[in-house]
């Protein structure tokens, strides 16, 4: 009689140690994710620290944009903002208010590019056209990342709406590419004194 | 041992235990199956039915995820607020007051599909209603006020009041009664019998979230609000494609370009046309993507349904016009043709001449300006991050094709006695109308009846109502509903166009 007990005794504490260290494990992994969601994915995803150059020397340029150095903007957050800040553009038209011209079927205007990294981005590469208020479009990135409404939430609907993101793809646009790109960019307005 | 044995009464036994456990388990998963069960999507979540007629009419094109209206509260709608709908025409009651043309062996009027919402995974949904290519390409034609009517696909929608229907919905979501408590006792009562769970879900998320999305296309579509009525038949293509799908503001669009209301063109006969200049402006040469963009009025990028729509696609190419139904007169046929040959068809005939770029500018066919005018550079250049990194069967489907025209399109005739009323804005009633000079055409007549007129090559345009339904009046002086330019043919004698419109009624 007491022998089968301590038989079962036994065997029970030996699969509440297997339990324990399921749990222990299952722990250890959903804190792990929770780790890379919250602070690795950023730094995973945005291998190089977003680079923003100051205007230097003549003090008299300081506060004027050096295009060139403005951050780069995820594809899809580039594509959706004036859609959803159409209030910070000067008139209709989205992109085109602020004089960017496309060529017939080009999928960007002229001056900007797409570049793969871990994300699309859209760069600048040429703010050199005659029509395009390159100061203005800096203007309506500035103010559309001080927006309140500059975040996920309200971002990723639209982006979804436009295209099917993968599930890896989402995260990386909410908890990193939309974030980061806020970031930046008000950086970018400090640095610039806007 | 009697203590032992009292002990042992007040525990259950562990094989009872088990077994209660065991009952309360099974309870809770059939519990848990019954609330889950009507949301568990069965085979393929999108409406799609094996004849392509019926699946033009009632088949998914996509939208389920964004356009759609969950089944229950769509139902709800026309009885909650039976106060907004139109009343113009007492003999129709529900869907059927927009001009939704309702077959008697369906639950749904042509144009609605019935789907599943994925709300986990494609596995658990919803039923949502959408709207699919019939919603404007389907009508109904008859001989006499008291024929039956011949439900015709692929014909202009010219009973369908679209911006009727999207009118009762916006309006229905700014009104204090789109809530959940005013809602579900209709629900109830038309006998959805919800289990709570269902009741759960309508209540905290299907309701509010419609009301929200109806709130947004209330404002996108603010537009409507600064343009002449656009009546059965009729919409404005690009100026609501600017408003709802790039946030441009209504308020910043120029006077010039706010008048782009247009005809709903035939879609029969799409194989032939696949080489020509699409649209009434010619502003995209390619056939697929002029689909998508029709499509897009009624889903988004991210959930057109691609294979859906190439189905459609397939078959549109080969549906012919459908022959004139009633009586021909041979001999002015045989009058008619050499008229057409000499006078129409050197512009008309150009399934012949394929690859000519076939826009006449606008200071030559003279008609009303503003559909041209509402199709903007802007516009184009917006478009071409449409369907961006999407693709097909391996193929890259970002809309590379439109251009701005200066002008309106040489279109082909075939089927043109079921496409009045004529010009690209409908502003002229038959064909006899449009044989007559300019001035001379009506300034106001009635849109939306359904009985043919073969004297004038038309519906019958004179009338303001019929058996107490009244129809729209059209206004040849509102903004972009001109009635002026293609004088073409208008200094023929009244015999010779008798003739030529008899010919016409062959094509």
């Amino acid at each position: 009689m007491v022998a089968p007990q301590t038989i079962k005794s036994n065997s029970l504490s030996g699969s509440n140690r297997w339990k324990n260290a399921i749990a222990a494990f299952l722990v250890m992994g959903m804190v792990a994710i929770a780790t890379l969601l919250s602070i690795g994915l950023p730094t995973i995803t945005h291998p190089t620290p977003i680079a923003v150059s100051i205007p230097s020397g003549d003090p008299s340029e300081i506060g004027a944009v050096d295009a060139e150095s403005i951050t780069d903007i995820p594809f899809w957050v580039w594509v959706v903002l004036p859609r959803l800040f159409p209030e910070k553009l000067p008139g209709a038209g989205g992109y085109t208010s602020l004089g960017l011209t496309w060529e017939q079927g080009r999928e960007l205007p002229t001056g900007f590019t797409r570049e793969t990294r871990s994300l699309t981005y859209v760069v600048l590469n040429d703010p050199e056209n005659a029509t395009f208020d390159v100061e203005r479009y800096v203007q309506f990135l500035f103010d559309c990342a001080r927006d309140p409404r500059f975040n996920a939430d309200f971002i990723l609907p639209e982006i979804t709406y436009n295209i099917n993101l993968s599930p890896w793809e989402k995260l990386v646009y909410r908890f990193s590419a939309i974030p980061n790109t806020k970031k930046a960019l008000l950086a970018d307005a400090e640095s610039t004194g806007q | 041992m009697s203590q032992s044995k009292s002990s042992d009464r007040s525990r259950p036994s562990p094989g009872l235990t088990k077994k209660l456990i065991g009952v309360l388990l099974v309870a809770v998963v059939v519990l848990l199956a019954w609330l889950i069960s009507p949301f568990i999507i069965i085979g393929n979540p999108s409406a799609s039915f094996s004849n392509i007629d019926e699946h033009f009419r009632y088949g998914s094109i996509g939208g389920e995820s964004t356009d759609g209206i969950p089944y229950w509260l769509w139902k709800a709608l026309p009885v909650v607020f039976v106060d907004k709908l139109p009343t113009e025409q007492p003999s129709k009651e529900s869907w059927g007051t927009f001009g939704f043309i309702q077959e008697a062996d369906r639950e749904l009027p042509i144009g609605f599909a019935k789907s599943k919402r994925s709300i986990v995974a494609n596995v658990l949904g919803i039923d949502v209603i959408t709207q699919n290519c019939a919603t404007c390409h389907v009508s109904t034609l008859r001989e006499t006020p008291d024929s039956d009517p011949t439900i015709i696909s692929t014909m202009p929608g010219t009973v369908v009041n679209l911006q009727a229907y999207i009118r009762f919905l916006i309006d229905a979501a700014v009104d204090e009664r789109f809530t959940a408590s005013q809602i579900m006792p209709y629900i109830n009562e038309m006998g959805a019998n919800l289990n709570p769970l269902e009741k759960l879900v309508y209540k905290f998320l299907v309701i509010p979230q419609t009301r929200e999305s109806l709130l947004r296309e209330r404002h996108d579509l603010a537009v409507m609000g600064l343009q002449s009525d656009y009546g059965p038949g009729r919409v404005d293509t690009f100026n609501t494609y600017k408003t709802r799908r790039f946030g441009f503001q209504a308020k910043d669009l120029s006077p010039e370009e706010l008048n782009g209301i247009a005809d709903f063109p035939s879609i029969w006969n799409q194989g032939p046309r696949q080489n020509l200049y699409l649209h009434w402006d010619g502003n995209n040469g390619n056939a697929d993507e002029r689909n998508r963009t029709a499509a897009l009025a009624l889903v988004a990028p991210s959930n057109l349904n691609f294979a859906s729509l190439q189905r459609i696609r397939e078959w549109l190419n080969e549906v012919p016009p459908p022959p004139y139904p009633y009586a021909i007169n041979t001999a002015l046929v045989e009058q008619g043709k050499p008229i057409f040959e000499a006078r129409c068809a050197g512009c008309h005939n150009v399934f012949d001449r394929p690859g000519e770029d076939t826009v006449v500018p606008i200071e030559e066919i003279q008609t009303d300006r503003g559909r041209l005018d509402s199709y903007t550079p802007a516009l184009a250049s917006n478009q071409y991050l449409i369907f961006s990194d999407t693709f097909f069967k391996g193929e890259d489907k970002r809309f590379r094709n439109y251009r701005k025209t200066n002008g309106y399109v040489k279109a082909p005739l075939d089927g043109i006695w079921l496409r009045a009323p004529y010009l690209h804005n409908g502003s002229v009633p038959t064909m006899r109308d449009l044989l007559e000079k300019p001035e001379n055409r009506p300034t106001e007549f009635y849109r939306g009846y359904d009985v043919y007129d073969p004297e004038n090559m038309g519906f019958v345009s004179t009338v303001a109502e019929a058996d107490g339904d009244a129809f729209f009046k059209f206004d040849t002086s509102l903004p972009g509903n001109g009635n002026g330019g293609h004088d073409y043919g208008t200094e023929l004698s009244t015999d010779d166009k008798t003739a030529l419109i008899e010919y016409l009624k062959t094509l």
